[in-house]
């Protein structure tokens, strides 16, 4: 029998990945009889030969044992769907974060960005053997992924400090680009569609119905079993955040560490706004101009339809919140006022012309020098600016 | 005419004081058919509050007294208010309740149209530091017991002043001191006590839902003082300590170490004589009691 397409949701992590799996899980009968297998993280995580998923670094005996029983549980998903669907399943659909490397964002991310990403979704095109693979990633803008991550990290119970955490937050160390860019040199990888989850997380329903879209199901699917309770992780919110800080020492146990989790959750929940917006200022500018290139490219290349500067400051990606999907010229009648400075501390300054095109159009984004270069050049005016900021308030 | 008496419990702190309102607030009728009657423990906050109410305008408590009693079915009138003779401590003072006398005085005069009785509770001295310390860090404070501890006099903390005012103004006969061990023999034991010190004539068998107060452990104690500072209203204050009381009791985790054994011995044998001389008891190496309902 041919193998099906594979359809690959690789996350990103803190884009309410486990929501869509929960949505994708409720309407699995609809899916098969449309001949879609699903498979999500904690399928793959349940396996006995797990450690050999190359989501994280294994050995070739135990990769060849988890490639072998994974293919197994795909044959299982299979027959599922053939009974459901009489023309058997034609596309499959794993969704796991761990494809793109089985870690927390944290400091250890560097360069190359998720570098088990490719030998992990390598590993999966080798044990299904399919004939088309499409890779589904949604991004989250990086301060905001920082910060999430690093509420998540404290909710875990935790205690250390953001910087300790993302000590490269200056440096733009998420690059989607490039990644997606090393996915794509896969050949069996047909297709990469990326979407920032800032356009569509807002509910588990638009969620679903983007993530359907890419499945070629848009609006063939009835979404009334996702219900009303499906939710993003939740937060805590800022006072929470300080509160966790000064009990999580003290916590010894696993059991205390939940208690108090849930407890903070409860009394003191957060919103997206709270998880996201505790980072000063001048440090968010920082880092959203840090990013500000890497995101133009990201946008430019894999969303053409939204605005290119849609990561470059709050007003631009919350305009992406407030847009229905569909309505490109809604989301591009923004695009003129985000791409000038708007000078209120969250803007950032488009690069220079010529800097641009020292990276524009090469295959890989340039050659290791020029992209050393470049990085330099972004850190040296990172850090004039900071201390031109410095000097002026100490004036002041 | 039967003859319509006053008796009016004045504490001390963190001696079951709110397990025997509670008791008497959900109990009213029974306290009826018994021909007692009971002010609220929030109405004793706008006549009483912590003593100035009662020395500015004392005129209202007695409005309210003679009130209550204008009803000639009842023959007492049970009034329970531990914050009446002011904090027990304050830095500097010479003995606990610095202001006790004062308001001793104050309420005497209030009462005195009514035969009245006085009820105090107490406790042996390293207990009640002790105790009022963890209400005051469920009440939000941050200091540590030693930087607490700083501000107290541990050779000031004589429960002899207040009885002395007490005896003074209300006459010997008429002050029942009761030691608060009394709360080993169990809550309901503890409530018909009181019961039976108001009318030794009472009915009332208390079969009362246990107020569980558990004591907050050493870890429950550290993460109260690592909170506090971030909790902004009563709200949030209650939340987290019923929170803590709930998983970081004392049930679980060791207690809290506030006293030293050396300075626990110290005090005990400081005062002890004092205390067998109040209340009958003969103080015994320090042991925990449960602060039930306090």
């Amino acid at each position: 029998m041919r193998a099906p397409e594979l359809v690959l949701h690789v996350g990103f992590q803190q884009t309410g990945v486990t929501m869509l799996q929960r949505a994708l899980c409720r309407l699995r009968p609809q899916l098969h009889r449309h001949g879609i297998g699903l498979l999500d993280g904690s399928s793959l995580a349940g396996l006995e030969s797990v450690e050999g998923w190359q989501c994280k670094k294994t050995d070739p005996k135990a990769a060849r044992a988890f490639e072998r029983e994974f293919a197994e549980l795909v044959a299982e998903e299979e027959a599922e769907v053939a009974r459901q669907c009489a023309g058997g399943v034609r596309r499959l659909v794993v969704s796991s974060a761990h494809l793109l490397g089985r870690q927390n964002v944290n400091r250890r991310d560097g360069r190359p960005f998720r570098r088990l990403a490719v030998p992990a979704v390598a590993q999966a095109i080798r044990a299904l053997g399919p004939p088309r693979v499409r890779v589904v990633l949604y991004t989250r803008r990086q301060d905001r992924l920082m910060e999430f991550c690093y509420l998540r990290e404290i909710q875990k119970g935790r205690a250390h400090t953001f910087g300790r955490q993302f000590p490269h937050r200056l440096e733009p160390v998420f690059d989607y680009h490039e990644l997606l860019g090393r996915l794509e040199s896969l050949a069996e990888v047909e297709e990469v569609r990326v979407r920032p989850f800032e356009l569509v997380g807002s509910s588990a329903a638009r969620y679903t119905d983007d993530f359907l879209t890419a499945l070629g199901l848009d609006g063939q699917l009835d979404l009334a079993p996702l219900g009303t309770d499906l939710a993003p992780y939740r937060v805590y919110s800022r006072q929470a955040l300080r509160i966790a800080l000064d009990i999580n020492p003290l916590l010894e146990s696993d059991r205390d560490r939940r208690l108090v989790r849930d407890f903070l959750i409860e009394r003191f929940p957060g919103t997206d706004e709270d998880a996201t917006r505790f980072l000063p200022t001048y440090e968010r500018a920082r880092i959203l101009d840090s990013y500000a290139q890497v995101n133009r490219d990201l946008f430019e290349r894999y969303m053409p339809d939204l605005p290119p500067h849609a990561y470059a400051s709050d007003e631009a990606t919350d305009r992406l919140a407030a847009t229905r999907p569909g309505d490109p010229d809604d989301l591009k009648g923004g695009a003129a006022r985000d791409a000038h400075v708007a000078g209120d501390g969250n803007s950032v300054s488009k690069p220079t012309p010529d800097f641009r095109a020292s990276v524009r159009g090469l295959p890989g984004r340039g050659t290791l020098l020029q992209r050393s270069v470049w990085l330099t050049a972004l850190r040296l005016r990172t850090r004039a600016k900071a201390r031109i900021t410095w000097l002026t308030n100490l004036r002041g | 005419m039967v003859q319509q008496d006053v008796v009016y419990h004045v504490g001390a702190h963190k001696t079951a004081s709110s397990l025997l309102q509670k008791f008497m607030r959900d109990n009213r009728e029974i306290l009826r058919q018994n021909r007692i009657g009971c002010l609220s423990r929030g109405e004793m906050n706008d006549y009483v509050g912590w003593g100035k109410k009662l020395l500015t305008h004392p005129e209202n408590l007695e409005h309210r007294i003679t009130e209550a009693l204008a009803d000639p079915w009842y023959r007492t009138l049970v009034i329970s208010h531990e914050n009446t003779l002011g904090p027990p401590f304050k830095e500097g003072a010479a003995h606990l309740y610095p202001r006790g006398p004062e308001l001793v005085e104050q309420l005497a005069r209030a009462l005195q149209p009514w035969p009245s009785r006085v009820f105090l509770y107490v406790r042996p001295q390293d207990e009640f530091v002790e105790s009022y310390y963890l209400q005051r860090v469920h009440q939000g404070h941050r200091l540590s017991f030693t930087e607490w501890l700083d501000e107290i006099d541990l050779e000031s903390l004589s429960w002899q002043p207040l009885m002395d005012a007490l005896t003074e103004h209300f006459g010997p006969e008429r002050v029942e001191v009761v030691d608060f061990g009394l709360i080993r023999q169990g809550q309901n034991e503890f409530i018909a006590d009181f019961l039976r010190r108001i009318d030794p004539e009472t009915q009332i068998e208390p079969d009362y839902r246990p107020v569980r107060n558990p004591s907050i452990s050493d870890k429950g104690l550290k993460i109260a003082l690592a909170a506090n500072k971030h909790l902004r209203n009563d709200w949030e204050r209650k939340a987290m300590r019923t929170f803590l009381q709930k998983h970081f009791s004392n049930r679980r985790y060791a207690r809290p170490a506030l006293f030293s054994e050396k300075q626990k011995v110290w005090i005990r044998a400081r005062y002890a004589r004092e205390y067998e001389q109040l209340t009958g008891c003969v103080l015994s190496p320090a042991q925990d009691v449960e602060d039930a309902g306090s």
